[in-house]
């Protein structure tokens, strides 16, 4: 996998997680169950209720820890999630860091030498000035020859779980989702419900492998391509060849701005127009630093274009993946309100 | 890639260059053109190039307590920029063109090979002496004590010194008799014959403070990692010139204490010794150290093998901050390994470095140290004067605009219009404004700013770890865990826990 160039390299921190784990293994207990019962998938004859039902509500359960995620990502975005409540005044915070401090003059001094006791003197110290919602103690052994014994740490708790942990929920969720629908389904595109569902379940994590395939390899590529100027610096660069543009126009004689600002747009052209005006305006002052300018910014902007370009060919399954996905959750409520009434 | 006129190789800095150091220039250096009463830099600018001028002129101004001086002028043949291409340091002063002004461009990796030419060299570091060398000495803590009288007075007893690549500038307990202020290049500190490494001094960091004061042993063995090239002053120097100024003698020698009260700080966590079968480069290791990434406390660090690009990092640092304005870039040192081609980014976020140049250059008690080791802004006594901004070595602090009456330090965000729900707008956050109000420094400490009249440009900004939170936004927003808060350190010699830069 080492490739110097970094294009092969995976985004293996994508796949790295045990939810993965999880739901292959609900996904082998259900085709376990089939192999060892004969059951079809779907409502083929001789068709078992009880799998159906089990398929059906596995499904759903996965598809809501799927929403979950998307729930967590907007409701913290909108700055509405709990632990924005949990802000605590940076006195308090400061204060416990003193405390920590302490114990931590206790550990280098040799007073305090029992792991546990260390932990407990911690968590008290955070619990005391009421920050133990906002930071956890980690102890560590020293490190080095001379290093304290412990090494006390104070992390934030991260209390709904970092982003990655849900993103690799949805991700093999919704994978193994997508294998029930077939199972609950039986993969038929027959008319009705049932084949708008599975037609939108297909579409949805159909565009979902796509969006995987683009995430794992996607970076590495960028990398690779980013190599001389990251379309971060290319913007920035852009942004200060803008501003001096602006204020070579100024040196510009006001009779030929207009006429340099039409050559803005050209294509391929450019050189060529710009060479002709500057020899039909021969002496003119400032005309050819601007136009200097004028070709470093379509040099840079091209640049940024192009990058951007492949930036956004890495997100474009989403285009497909989220309103189609939005379509599917109004289609299961539809299909739940109907098995539950008739 | 202009094409770089023949004439350029006539000047007298080119005109001793090898063969291949004059192909480099024709493939890497640029032409720039300037047009007339155009900046073209700006003091604290970060630009770290080496500029030639090839026609035309700028004067070179710099703004310093709210005032201009204009420092001198550069004509045709001159050049400038040493200070940033060779140690990083932001640009000293302003730079306008007079005139329609033309320069030849050389980026910081050309310059450093251009200035393997002893020629070349020898040009370049007069006008660094001539120039330059007061504005770098001042970057030591120890030598920011001193006005600038004083510093020219020791100035022309500074020498520079060059060494290879693991060369031993000093012996761990050997007598302490100079102050060195690294100009290029990294030096590392290890004591116990190796076995423990005390710290890195890189580009503007200095040791051998300890020399002023009672403490004269070398705490460790001060040995070159990369070609360095050190500024030396030795202490006798001090003693001889300040002999009639007792009163200079003690501010030197408190400043020394309370540098080396810091150092012991800094060494409680005593790391292991990088291995030598770490895979970087010493280039490499030179753009890691050179920019205090190593030297600094944990930095954020994004492994640009995992990063999908989707800007939740950024997005969520602007959605818990009031202003709107994001406390972090993506753009930032790249660093490759070697043989595997993994890149890991440190982005520009707040080092919290050991020696915060920020905090040294604020005059307003608007920056401190709090006990967990993090640079705070005490947002009230934020006067504006962008000091600090001009001070910080990586230009992470940044400038909004003054705030509004009654308004404080930017603190999390609630969505506005959730906060103009009558009656339950306050749940969604309305009161956490009220909080920072109540938070940030004290009442004395607000006081000082506010007896200051000057102008306001806005207040000073920068990452602060979502302090008061129970995360930090950008790390936990992450879809891929591509942005870890991580020792720099460890990123380097593959010792992180998380792999950033694995040994395939
Ligand atoms: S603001 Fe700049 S100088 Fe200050 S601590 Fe952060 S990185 Fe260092
Ligand atoms: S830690 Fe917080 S303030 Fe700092 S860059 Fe990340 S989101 Fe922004
Ligand atoms: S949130 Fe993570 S993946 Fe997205 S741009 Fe930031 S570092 Fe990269």
């Amino acid at each position: 996998m080492s490739d110097p160039g970094g294009r092969r390299d995976l985004n293996r921190r994508l796949f790295q997680s045990w939810h993965g784990a999880i739901a292959g293994a609900i996904v082998l207990s259900f085709v376990g169950w089939m192999l060892a019962t004969g059951v079809p998938a779907g409502r083929e004859p001789g068709y078992d209720r009880t799998f159906l039902l089990a398929t059906g509500w596995a499904t759903l359960a996965l598809f809501l820890v799927v929403l979950l995620h998307v729930t967590r990502k907007y409701v913290h975005k909108l700055g509405i999630s709990p632990e924005f409540r949990m802000r605590v005044p940076i006195g308090e915070l400061e204060r416990a860091e003193t405390e920590l401090n302490a114990i931590r003059r206790q550990v280098a001094g040799g007073t305090l030498t029992d792991r546990g006791d260390v932990l407990r003197a911690a968590k008290t110290a955070l619990r005391r000035h009421g920050v133990h919602k906002i930071l956890r103690v980690e102890i560590e052994p020293g490190d080095g020859p001379n290093a304290p014994a412990w090494r006390v740490l104070a992390h934030p708790t991260f209390p709904l779980g970092k982003m990655f942990h849900w993103m690799h929920a949805h991700l093999f969720y919704g994978l193994a989702a997508g294998v029930l629908v077939f199972l609950h389904g039986g993969g038929a595109l027959q008319a009705g419900l049932g084949g708008v569902l599975t037609v939108l379940a297909l579409v949805v994590v159909g565009s979902g492998l796509v969006g995987i395939w683009f995430w794992a390899t996607g970076p590495a590529r960028m990398t690779a391509d980013e190599r001389d100027l990251s379309a971060e610096k290319a913007f920035a660069l852009h942004e200060n060849l803008e501003r001096k543009v602006r204020a070579a126009y100024d040196d510009v004689d006001e009779s030929l701005r207009a006429e340099v600002r039409s050559l803005e747009d050209a294509g391929e052209d450019f050189a060529a127009r710009a060479k002709a005006l500057l020899a039909k305006s021969a002496g003119a002052s400032g005309l050819t630093d601007l136009f200097a300018l004028l070709g470093q910014r379509r040099r840079v902007a091209a640049e940024l274009r192009r990058l951007m370009r492949r930036r956004s060919r890495m997100h474009a399954w989403r285009v497909l993946h989220i309103p189609v996905a939005i379509v599917l959750a109004a289609a299961v409520v539809v299909h739940l309100v109907s098995v539950l009434r008739y | 890639m202009a094409d770089i006129p023949q004439e350029v190789f006539a000047l007298p800095l080119f005109e001793k260059l090898n063969p291949k150091q004059k192909k480099l220039v024709e493939s890497e250096a640029s032409l720039e053109v300037c047009p007339a009463d155009t900046v073209f830099a700006h003091q604290s600018e970060y630009l770290a190039r080496f500029c030639v001028i090839l026609q035309g002129g700028v004067t070179m101004y710099r703004k310093e307590g709210g005032e201009t001086k204009v420092l001198g002028a550069f004509g045709q043949k001159d050049w400038f920029g040493e200070l940033g291409a060779l140690s990083n340091q932001p640009e000293p002063a302003t730079l306008r063109a007079d005139t329609r002004t033309t320069f030849l461009v050389c980026e910081q990796a050309l310059f450093k090979q251009l200035y393997k030419n002893k020629h070349f060299k020898g040009l370049v570091d007069e006008t660094y002496r001539r120039l330059s060398l007061s504005v770098h000495l001042r970057v030591a803590p120890i030598f920011k004590s001193l006005s600038p009288a004083e510093l020219r007075a020791i100035e022309s007893h500074v020498s520079m010194v060059e060494y290879d690549k693991g060369r031993v500038i000093a012996e761990e307990g050997g007598e302490a008799d100079a102050i060195y202020l690294v100009r290029s290049g990294a030096v590392s500190c290890t004591k116990d014959g190796g076995k423990s490494i005390l710290g890195y001094h890189m580009a503007n960091s200095s040791f051998g403070e300890r020399a002023l004061t009672g403490q004269k042993a070398w705490p460790g063995t001060y040995e070159t990692m990369a070609p360095t090239a050190v500024l030396k002053v030795s202490v006798s120097v001090f003693r001889d010139v300040f002999a009639q100024e007792p009163r200079v003698l003690d501010v030197l020698a408190r400043t020394a204490g309370f540098i080396i009260a810091e150092e012991m700080g800094e060494t409680t966590g005593v790391f292991d010794i990088a291995h030598d079968d770490s895979a970087f480069s010493a280039d490499e290791l030179e753009v890691m150290v050179g920019k205090q990434s190593v030297k600094g406390g944990e930095a954020l660090v994004i492994d640009m093998h995992s990063c999908v690009r989707c800007n939740a990092c950024v997005e969520a640092c602007v959605s818990v901050h009031d202003d709107r304005v994001p406390r972090l870039s993506k753009t930032g040192t790249r660093v490759v390994h070697k043989e595997t081609g993994h890149t890991v980014t440190l982005a520009t976020s707040c080092y919290n470095c050991e020696i915060p140049e920020c905090m040294m250059a604020c005059e307003y008690g608007a920056i401190r140290r709090d006990v967990q080791g993090l640079i705070r802004y005490v947002w009230d006594n934020c006067v504006g004067c962008q000091m600090c901004s001009t001070a910080c070595p990586y230009g992470v602090i940044s400038m909004t605009p003054p705030p509004r009456a009654g308004e404080t330090e930017p603190s999390f965000q609630r969505h506005w219009f959730l906060q103009t729900i009558p009656f339950i707008g306050k749940r969604f956050g309305g009161s956490h404004r009220a909080d920072a109000k109540k938070d940030e420094g004290t009442s004395e400490e607000k006081a000082v700013g506010k007896l200051r009249g000057v102008e306001s440009r806005g207040k000073a900004i920068k990452c602060d770890l979502c302090a008061g939170l129970p995360f930090e936004a950008c790390v936990y927003n992450c879809p891929t865990q591509a942005i870890v808060r991580i020792n720099p350190e460890k990123v380097l010699t593959g010792r992180d826990s998380r792999g950033l830069l694995p040994k395939h």
